[in-house]
């Protein structure tokens, strides 16, 4: 009965192997045919043993096979060391000599056997049983020792293999050692039998090892490293995950080194093992598909990584998330391996473990990240909230304090004699009750400007301001409350244009210097610097002053907050710097402290330089710099040479030329398109110029357009009567017709749209007095406080006139007057010049045809600028725009 | 010399010169007080002083003070009921209610917001003086 089961048992593993045997051919890898090759002397010899058995059962008798069958057969299972050997050299290296050494014992003592059959002496079946006993304990060795680097899975199966290959020599020796003694027993050959048949199974589940089995390995590594992971601490990182991936991956694989890539732009190297995954480039795109896909054409990721890694055999395992390829494990290794489907689903087993535990970290830290940032949203309105109940009492306070002095005094005046309509009172009450208004209207003035910037309605309005002039000014205007203190101040400003809002920078610049004088003592001093830095402005505000403790430099900027010594504390509103820092703020500037206490206090405000630094044309003009779109002059004149000539005369000067050959079209163009000035031919076909102005002149919408005569018909007196501004006989003189020209638009522009001036005196006084005078007209004064500013600024802005003083430190008024006309740029702005000082011949002559007129500076130079205006602009100057 | 004709002695207890100035001129057109003898104090610690060396017998007192707040002298003196104590009259531009329950706790006998009508200060000595 055994027999029989053992029979069965040979039988069932005798088609396995034949199906294995087909399998691994079927799969034409190097490895797979030697694999089939270990298992080829056992099926042979399975086979031949189970025909025997067949045979004898069915004869009755015993059975000796013929030669033929046998001897390939002992042949094919002398061999089994080197098969065994030669798959372990695919596995790992082996002494170069070994197999070769093996193969040729074994062909000798073969040959030895086949010689003396069928009956070898005992020496030759020795030597036969020592070489394959040999090799196939060297063979078990290795693969012993291969096992002991592997775990899990691979570990069992090398072990496995191990042992089988070990039990196939026992089993030979036996045979052997039973052949030499020339006994047969039953049960020596049925131990063989068993031994054989344990070790094919041995080899079975080592080499193709049922599904089953392979699940329930890999599904106790997997659990192994899942255990591991949840057992991470919080604080580890996706990056930690990733490297204790890869790592695991190392060790259960066995993998010489692994790369773990995830997509992000291009391939990168998130993590790995057994390579330094800093030194790893980052792969284009399509790298991952190529990867995955086994896909060598150069340059493929899994070339470069295989050259970086220094070992010849990779598979990628692909990550995915959501369906989508997003990364790879890559396991590299120096030999091939026998396990790599296992080790593939093992590794993507684990990786989808990773990948769940990292989506899952992300989601968490996303939402601590949100819980932080929804405590910081509730705290900072929660500080809003209290921040706005403080402004609310502060302001309260503030405005009460002033109230206080307002109403009690005046309660006083009225109770001194509440009868009497009039009453006699200390003047020192009045004096309270003024000083207490005036700090209200100060107080209101600074909250609404506090609200304006915090409901972000602060409108600024950006022109070029000369820093060097505000900085005059502000220290004008607060001198005599320094002289009060018998302080001094020293100012050292350069003139230099930046684009900023007037008003708010005076207003800066008062807080500063007032504050400055405010927290100085008797006699102390003040030093105002303003210099470029960096391409910045910085106005720097020292005072000898008080000074200011480090703890209070930061709350000096708080609304409602004095600080220091409050002995000295000061009349102010208490919003001065909030205000200053805000207003500088809006100019997209800044304002630095620097300041310890009894050493004084600097203040600096930056403020960026803006568009004017460039000292050319303002972007909102023309590329070309000239007159903006508009500014059209119409020529109406039948001879093309006169017009080519007139035009180009007109061009160069930056104006746009419309053209009229006759006048009846002249007429149409002018009423359709009002030009800013008419030049006009008198000698035309069918109407005459003189018509054409007549109708011009009669026709509302284009009367006041200056028309200037430009004719060989000498009859001037007749041509100013009929209302032509100017007249000039051919040839005509460029530069006389081009500031004649540009005189007669100005005033004609002054009449349709508000007027830009560059004002240059280095006297402020004059500045505010040309302002003073001018403003009320509707026209925009661009101050400036030297007569390179001047040029600058004009340059800038390109104002449609400029008033120049004479006398001034550096460049005087001619030199202005004669760059402003060299500078094609500025060569068309009329010139006014405003003097005190009584003109020579010699200059009058320097400044001829280059200026507009001379106005007397003197003590009443309003009135004389005022008649001037009227005299240019008789319509204008009779109603100020307020 | 009869009570009558002894001067209130006043301590005004506030940092702003104007409204010390203010203080000065409503308490001197009182006219029906008789006689008063003012001290001023600018800081609290000139307060503390003047109150050993003078003994007022009201002190008008500023809550915000550079070296403090008034309502710590309010604190400090004699307990209600020692003749010693003098009459203290908080006085204060912090007008929220917590201000003035915070005045009356730290020992203020009657608390005045700024600004104040001189005719409410003068009643309000008047009745001191006429309680002495």
């Amino acid at each position: 009965m055994p027999d029989l089961v053992l029979l069965a048992v040979e039988m069932l593993f005798g088609v396995l192997f034949a199906w294995a045997l087909w399998a691994a051919f079927s799969q034409r890898s190097v490895l797979a045919r030697d694999v089939t090759l270990v298992f080829t002397p056992l099926a042979a010899l399975l086979g031949t043993t189970f025909v025997t058995q067949v045979a004898e059962a069915i004869g009755n008798r015993d059975i000796t096979l013929p030669l033929w069958l046998t001897v390939p057969t002992i042949l094919l299972l002398t061999a089994q060391p080197v098969f065994s050997l030669k798959l372990i050299a695919d596995l790992r290296p082996l002494p170069r000599w070994l197999l070769p050494g093996t193969l040729g014992a074994v062909i000798v003592t073969g040959a030895l056997l086949v010689a003396t059959l069928p009956e070898p002496p005992a020496a030759a079946l020795l030597a036969v049983v020592g070489v394959f006993v040999a090799g196939q304990v060297l063979a078990a060795g290795y693969l012993a020792d291969e096992a002991r680097h592997r775990s899990g899975g691979a570990r069992i199966r090398l072990l496995l293999a191990a042992a089988s290959t070990a039990a196939i020599g026992v089993a030979l020796f036996v045979l052997g050692a039973m052949s030499a003694a020339g006994t047969t027993s039953e049960l020596g050959s049925a131990l063989v039998r068993w031994i054989a048949l344990a070790a094919a199974a041995g080899y079975w589940i080592a080499f193709l090892p049922p599904r089953w089995l392979r699940e329930q390995w890999l599904a106790g590594a997997a659990f192994r490293h899942a255990e591991r992971l949840l057992a991470a601490p919080p604080s580890a990182t996706a990056i930690d995950l990733w490297n204790d991936l890869a790592n695991t991956a190392h060790d259960l694989t066995g993998a010489g080194s692994v790369v773990l890539v995830e997509r992000d732009g291009g391939l990168a190297a998130t993590a790995a093992a057994g390579i330094a995954s800093d030194d790893l480039p980052t792969y284009g795109p399509g790298a991952l598909e190529a990867l995955i896909a086994g896909d060598e054409s150069a340059p493929s990721t899994a070339h470069d990584l295989r050259a970086r890694s220094g070992r010849d055999f990779l598979i990628a395992v692909p990550m995915s998330r959501d369906g989508r390829p997003v990364g790879a494990v890559c396991l590299l290794r120096s030999h091939a391996s026998l396990f790599d489907a296992d080790d593939a689903a093992l590794v993507s087993r684990l990786a989808a473990r990773s990948a769940y535990l990292v989506q899952r970290r992300e989601a968490l830290a996303e939402e601590q990240r949100l819980t932080e940032q929804l405590r910081l949203t509730v705290e900072a309105l929660e500080a809003a909230g209290a921040a706005k109940s403080d402004f609310l009492a502060s302001m309260s306070h503030e405005l009460r304090t002033p109230l206080n002095a307002i109403i009690g005094f005046s309660e006083l005046m009225v109770a001194d004699d509440p009868e009497s309509d009039m009453v006699t009172v200390p003047r020192e009450w009045i004096d309270h009750i003024r000083n207490g208004g005036a700090h209200l209207v100060g107080l209101i003035n600074d909250v609404l400007d506090l609200a304006k910037i915090e409901a972000g309605r602060l409108e600024l309005v950006r022109v070029p301001v000369d820093v060097g002039l505000a900085v005059a000014e502000s220290v004008a205007g607060l001198r005599p409350l320094a002289d009060r203190k018998k302080q001094t101040i020293r100012v050292s400003a350069a003139s230099q244009l930046i684009e900023a809002d007037p008003g708010r920078l005076r207003q800066i610049l008062y807080n500063l210097l007032s504050n400055a004088i405010k927290y100085t003592g008797e006699g102390g001093q003040i030093q105002v610097d303003a210099a470029r830095v960096d391409g910045e402005i910085q106005i720097a505000v020292r005072d000898s002053g008080v000074g200011i403790s480090a703890e209070d430099q930061l709350r000096v900027f708080e609304e409602f907050r004095q600080v220091g010594d409050p002995t000295a504390r000061q009349a102010g509103t208490g919003l001065g710097l909030a205000l200053t820092k805000r207003l500088l703020q809006a100019h997209d500037g800044r304002i630095h402290l620097r300041s310890a206490p009894g050493e004084g206090s600097t203040f600096t405000a930056v403020l960026p330089v803006g568009r004017p630094a460039t000292g050319s044309a303002s972007p909102a003009q023309e590329p070309d710099g000239r007159e903006p779109d508009g500014a059209t002059v119409l020529i109406i004149e039948d001879d093309p040479s006169s017009v080519r000539l007139l035009q180009t005369y007109l061009a160069d000067s930056g104006y746009q030329v419309a053209v009229a050959a006759d006048g009846e079209t002249g007429l149409r163009m002018a009423v359709e398109d009002p030009p800013v000035a008419i030049l006009l031919d008198i000698l035309l076909p069918k109407i005459d110029g003189w018509e054409v102005l007549r109708r011009l002149k009669s026709e509302p919408t284009v009367r006041d357009v200056p028309v200037v005569i430009v004719t060989v018909v000498d009859e001037r007196n007749v041509g100013l009567a009929l209302g032509a501004v100017d007249y000039f006989v051919k040839p005509i003189e460029r530069e006389a017709l081009l500031a004649r020209l540009a005189r007669h638009t100005f005033l004609a522009k002054v009449r349709t749209r508000p007027v830009g001036i560059v004002a240059i005196d280095d006297d402020p006084a004059a500045l505010d007095m040309i302002d003073a005078t001018l403003s009320p007209y509707g026209f925009a004064i661009h101050r400036a406080g030297s007569g390179q500013l001047g040029l600058d600024l004009a340059a800038a802005v390109r104002p449609d006139l400029v008033i120049c003083d004479l006398l001034m430190p550096g460049l005087d008024g001619f030199e202005v007057v004669r760059r402003l006309h060299e500078d094609p740029a500025t060569s068309t702005i009329p010139i006014l010049v405003l003097t005190a000082h009584g003109l020579t011949e010699a200059e009058k002559a320097r400044l001829n045809g280059q200026i507009l007129g001379v106005v007397d500076k003197g003590d009443s130079a309003a009135l004389r600028l005022r008649e001037w205006l009227a005299r240019v602009l008789p319509d204008i100057a009779k109603a100020p725009v307020e | 010399m009869t009570d009558e004709a002894r001067p209130l002695r006043i301590l005004v207890v506030e940092d702003e010169g104007v409204n010390r100035a203010l203080l000065r001129a409503v308490i001197r057109s009182a006219t029906r007080l008789g006689g008063t003898e003012i001290d001023e104090a600018a800081t609290l610690s000139d307060a503390r002083r003047l109150v050993h060396e003078r003994a007022p017998e009201v002190v008008i007192l500023d809550v915000r003070l550079p070296d403090g707040s008034g309502l710590e002298l309010a604190r400090e003196l004699p307990a209600p009921g020692d003749p010693t104590r003098p009459h203290v009259i908080v006085m204060s531009a912090s007008v929220l209610p917590a201000d003035r329950t915070t005045a009356l706790e730290a020992g203020g006998d009657v608390f005045l917001g700024k600004p104040f009508l001189p005719r409410d200060l003068i009643e309000l000595l008047e009745g001191v003086a006429r309680d002495r």
